[in-house]
């Protein structure tokens, strides 16, 4: 292993921004596959920061006894914005701009353009890339594989990871600025592991997307282990995913969790009245399925989205 | 008379709203009337927009009897960044300006711009006003992608607007409130001016100046359109972009809205700690001053400065 300063950042009053990476089989044959990780992209990523970090110390441990426990050359990025991380901040602090859509960045642009440009000139070569991230809204999901529908989308590598969902999402312009997409654009095969919520993290998730990353790893003969196998997994589109809304808004309580099998007419929470109390709202679940995705905030606003559940046919 | 257009629950006691001010001739059918929408405060760091829409509506309350369409006038599509000084849609830290045209089914932010567009369509025009943030100040200026220019030059060159920036189409700019609008048939524009946090009130009175002369030319208002300065078109030259290549303080040597010689000095960027000089920013080109950093501290990559180069 081989911690590399992949570039720096000069500040106007604080420490520079220094990008680290570790690179696992740097001196493999040029033959060898190349795969990316990366986490840290903003913030509130922490969950991302701790799974890349923990994979590190995994594969430095058994590849210091192994010489040949690597199979290919491995870089993992486990943090970028260290700026924002530091300051409880989700986006770049000097002018709240999201690094993640500034791909493919530009060395010419504004700030978080050419930290984008600098990281995809390093990221661009390579034949995997894997972006762990958070979801934008304030909500505990299972760990779900995110990719972006656009024909070129890797769906049989995306089970290689194993977890119970992938989710296939729609295109929006927005997308056009995220690694995921561009990495797709340049013909890396892609993935986004989503999970985790903002400022927290959950060791069960963020075990078992260690456990994903290390079985997709062993399904590239990337690295020489056994692993345990997977869930075969679930793919998920608009068109399977119920959505499941605050007809009210109030102070919400959940009464069940990711991954709960539900049955259609079972509770799902409730959400009562802030001032005087009351219950203003029992939700319950309208389909047989199993939840996916829950709002995490007490407070809740009218028409949010409250759960999202995955249709299955029950026995 | 002031509308609630969409009225959402916020989770202890307030209701969040879109909230606009209609006028329209009381003379005829209000069915027959045309529509035009004036928005701002799409970002809430942004108040040059409020100043307008408060003169705008000032005038319109004193010459009831000139208007001949509807003009709904939407001064804080997002009234919890306005009154928060939060530039994005707060609590979910999105910026609005770039979730359109959202969604139902969708988050807050989205659900917001779902409502938005299906409040605005339907206009004949609309106007999109923003400050620039507080980073940097701009000239009046209107900008429009060069897919919808053919449309949208003839009315923007009716505002009697200092600059027209025709840009090329990008597809982030595509989750926007003017492409959505553009989109849908509503003839959008987006003004930039002045500096985020503040009112600039000498470029607030001009733009209602020109949105009263644009209403006229339109048929909404009943008055004798002016010809009023043609703005600068960005086609007929070329926008030169000035970034930091170091970090610190930038100091201008220069005036916003300054001609500006080729080489000469816009400022620099200078270190506290050490005394020293990191940087003199030089200008690419003869042109105009347009766009000037006004929040000092810079990082490598930080805009300093627009100039424009060419015809005036």
């Amino acid at each position: 292993m081989k911690k590399e300063l992949l570039f720096s950042f000069a500040s106007p009053s604080r420490d520079d921004l220094n990008v680290y990476g570790y690179r696992f089989g740097e001196n493999s044959d040029n033959s060898k596959r190349k795969i990316a990780i990366i986490s840290g992209l903003n913030g509130e990523e922490i969950s991302g920061v701790f799974a890349c970090s923990q994979l590190v110390r995994f594969l430095n441990e058994k590849s210091s006894h192994d010489i040949d426990f690597i199979n290919c050359e491995l870089l993992i990025i486990p943090s970028v914005n260290h700026f924002a991380l530091n300051m409880g901040k989700r986006f770049w602090p000097l002018d709240n701009t999201d690094i993640n859509v500034m791909f493919p960045g530009y060395d010419k642009g504004e700030t978080t353009q050419r930290i984008a440009h600098k990281l995809f000139e390093l990221l661009k070569d390579f034949d995997y890339g894997i972006v762990l991230e958070d979801r934008k809204d304030k909500a505990n999901c299972l760990p779900y594989v995110k990719l972006i529908k656009t024909g070129y989308e890797d769906i049989q590598g995306a089970k290689d990871f194993g977890l119970q969902l992938i989710h296939i999402k729609d295109f929006e312009p927005i997308d056009s600025g995220s690694l995921l997409y561009n990495w797709g654009v340049w013909e890396t095969k892609a993935y986004s592991i989503v999970f985790g919520s903002k400022n927290n993290i959950f060791k069960d998730d963020a075990n078992s997307v260690l456990d994903a990353l290390i079985r997709f790893l062993v399904s590239k003969n990337a690295i020489n282990f056994n692993i345990f196998g997977g869930f075969q997994s679930y793919v998920l589109t608009r068109e399977n995913i119920e959505i499941i809304k605050a007809k009210s808004a109030g102070i919400f309580k959940p009464s069940v969790k990711p991954s709960t099998r539900i049955k259609k007419g079972e509770s799902l929470g409730i959400i009562y009245d802030s001032l005087s109390g009351e219950i203003k709202e029992k939700i319950v679940s309208n389909i047989d399925g199993i939840v996916t995705c829950i709002y995490n905030y007490p407070l809740i606003f009218e028409h949010t989205v409250a759960f999202r559940v995955a249709k299955f046919e029950l026995e | 008379m002031i509308v609630n257009s969409l009225n959402i629950q916020l989770p202890v006691g307030e209701n969040f709203m879109i909230r606009k001010n209609r006028y329209f001739c009381e003379k005829t059918d209000i069915q027959e009337q045309k529509r035009v929408s004036i928005v701002s405060g799409i970002h809430g760091d942004e108040l040059e927009g409020q100043y307008v829409c408060f003169l705008l509506c000032d005038w319109l309350n004193n010459n009831k009897d000139k208007i001949k369409g509807i003009i709904d006038i939407y001064p804080a599509l997002n009234s919890l960044g306005i009154d928060s000084i939060t530039r994005s849609i707060p609590f979910y830290n999105v910026d609005l300006n770039r979730v359109f045209p959202g969604r139902k089914e969708d988050f807050l932010p989205a659900q917001i711009a779902d409502a938005i567009v299906e409040e605005i369509s339907g206009s004949s025009i609309a106007i999109d006003i923003h400050s620039s943030n507080i980073f940097l100040r701009e000239i009046p200026q209107v900008r429009m992608s060069s897919a919808y220019s053919k449309e949208l030059l003839p009315l923007a060159k009716s505002l009697g607007i200092d600059f027209v920036w025709i840009h090329d189409a990008v597809t982030v700019l595509e989750a926007t409130f003017a492409h959505s609008l553009n989109s849908r048939g509503t003839k959008t524009l987006v003004v930039e001016m002045g500096v985020g946090m503040r009112v600039t009130q000498e470029y607030c009175i001009n733009l209602v100046d020109g949105i009263k002369n644009m209403l006229a030319k339109e048929g909404f208002l009943e008055l004798s359109p002016k010809e009023l300065k043609q703005p600068i078109i960005s086609d007929h030259g070329e926008v030169y972009y000035i970034n930091a290549n170091s970090a610190g303080l930038f100091i201008p040597s220069l005036e916003h809205c300054d001609n500006v010689k080729k080489n000469e000095a816009i400022g620099k960027i200078v270190s506290p700690i050490s005394g020293k000089t990191e940087e003199i920013i030089y200008s690419p080109a003869d042109g105009i001053l347009f766009t000037l950093r006004e929040y000092p501290i810079v990082y490598e990559g930080s805009l300093i400065a627009r100039i424009f180069g060419g015809d005036r």
